[in-house]
């Protein structure tokens, strides 16, 4: 048990560390997911999986981003179950069908059009098109602000990468706010 | 402009200009029309990001008050051969109350009432652990939808209140011949949801899993879909691992 070994983890040790790393979890979990719904549960039952084994966390190395990648595995976990249950209604099926993303929020100068709900959506929409790193790489970066240095030890790639992936992704992003609105494929909301 | 403009507006972004890097972009910035609606289309991005992702507080408690956890281990138990379905909806009853008004009173005939054979329909086998998402809806929000032609007393909208008393969690599904009956109704009076447990003859699997508690159906016709969720009038973060543990 952790208790037993002092290069492990306590309980209130794994407690005072979750506190803090909860917020960039959750980032994790989202970005792995693809959306938001979802990342609360996936950083909790990652946080029960961790605390039956905190023996495999060794006292000194990076929290964070030894129960991220739990935190990854479960939400992976979480996709599978949901591939291989019943498949979901599509937003076809309840939503009036829609062929492209959603219409256009911003003009070509980059002006915000007033339905910013609208134009978040392309984001979103926009979001689920890059890859899990890239995805996870901008959240960080954005949502909680880490540093690139800490992306990168979290992720465990070089802090050039973690930039790399976080400059594309913002680039691909504006790319697509920028494109007509129907070049989008089918609609399909990550909320 | 180019690739240098682009990646200087990037690090711009990041703060991670010097002060005379800096002061050149800025500049820049303030003469350049193609730049400035790169730097704001930028700056919508993020602020898109930051509004469409904000992080919950993991750790802190939520639920509706300090009141006692009401009788759910009982629920737990009898689930062992129940199939939970519920119907959770705010204010139920007639024309919705103000909030300083007292809660309905719901009584178990009412419920009774309220579940109706008819709503059983065909079935659909869920694995051990489905997200909600598997069960229907591609959002929490879509909850209305199939709740609302159900129970036409129910005001309009009827908005899901997550994380006041209840999460939304998961689904599972009954054999659509197995006969319902209600058999206990729980008032969350702080949150005005009303809960409906309807036993079913037979154990529809999967079986809710330990620490769920609650299930809500939905359509009339076609699928019936139970959704769990769970009542959080304890806090949800660090306390209910240590607990869990």
């Amino acid at each position: 048990m952790a208790d037993s070994n002092p290069q492990t983890l306590t309980q209130d040790e794994f407690a005072t560390h979750f506190r803090r790393a909860a917020p960039v979890l959750w980032c994790v979990a989202a970005a792995t997911l693809g959306n938001r719904d979802g990342a609360e549960d996936a950083v909790q039952d990652a946080a029960l999986s961790a605390m039956r084994r905190l023996d495999s966390f060794h006292a000194g190395t990076n929290f964070t981003a030894w129960m991220s990648k739990i935190v990854r595995f479960t939400a992976l976990n979480q996709i599978r179950h949901a591939r291989r249950g019943p498949q979901p209604l599509s937003d076809e099926d309840t939503v009036p069908a829609t062929d492209t993303a959603p219409s256009v929020a911003v003009t070509s100068a980059g002006e915000l059009l007033p339905d910013q709900s609208q134009f978040d959506d392309r984001v979103l929409h926009g979001l689920q098109s890059l890859s899990e790193e890239q995805r996870t790489c901008l959240l960080l970066r954005t949502v909680v602000d880490l540093s690139y240095r800490e992306i990168a030890g979290m992720l465990g790639m070089p802090e050039g990468t973690a930039m790399s992936h976080v400059h594309r992704a913002r680039h691909h992003l504006m790319e697509r706010l920028r494109a007509p609105a129907n070049e989008g494929t089918t609609a399909r909301r990550m909320r | 402009m180019n690739e240098h403009d682009r990646l200087q507006l990037q690090q711009w972004f990041d703060g991670a200009l010097d002060d005379e890097a800096r002061a050149a972009f800025e500049q820049k910035l303030a003469q350049d029309p193609e730049l400035q609606a790169e730097h704001e289309l930028l700056g919508a991005v993020s602020d898109s990001l930051r509004r469409s992702f904000v992080v919950p507080d993991l750790a802190a408690p939520v639920g509706p008050d300090s009141s006692p956890r009401p009788i759910w281990p009982a629920f737990l138990l009898g689930a062992a051969a129940a199939a939970a379905v519920l119907l959770v909806w705010l204010r139920p009853w007639g024309t919705p109350p103000e909030l300083a008004d007292p809660v309905p009173d719901p009584t178990l005939a009412a419920a009774q009432t309220c579940v109706a054979q008819s709503w059983i329909a065909m079935s659909r086998q869920f694995p051990e652990e489905t997200p909600w998402a598997a069960a229907g809806c591609s959002s929490p929000n879509q909850v209305p939808q199939y709740v609302q032609p159900l129970v036409p007393d129910l005001p309009q909208p009827l908005v899901w209140k997550q994380n006041e008393g209840v999460q939304f969690r998961r689904g599972v599904d009954v054999d659509p011949a197995l006969s319902l009956r209600v058999l206990e109704l729980v008032v969350m009076p702080s949150t005005r949801v009303f809960v409906f447990v309807v036993h079913a003859e037979q154990d529809p699997k999967p079986i809710l899993p330990t620490g769920s508690d609650l299930a809500i159906f939905r359509a009339p016709r076609g699928r019936l879909v139970l959704y769990e969720i769970t009542p959080l009038p304890e806090p949800r973060g660090l306390a209910c691992l240590q607990e869990a543990n």
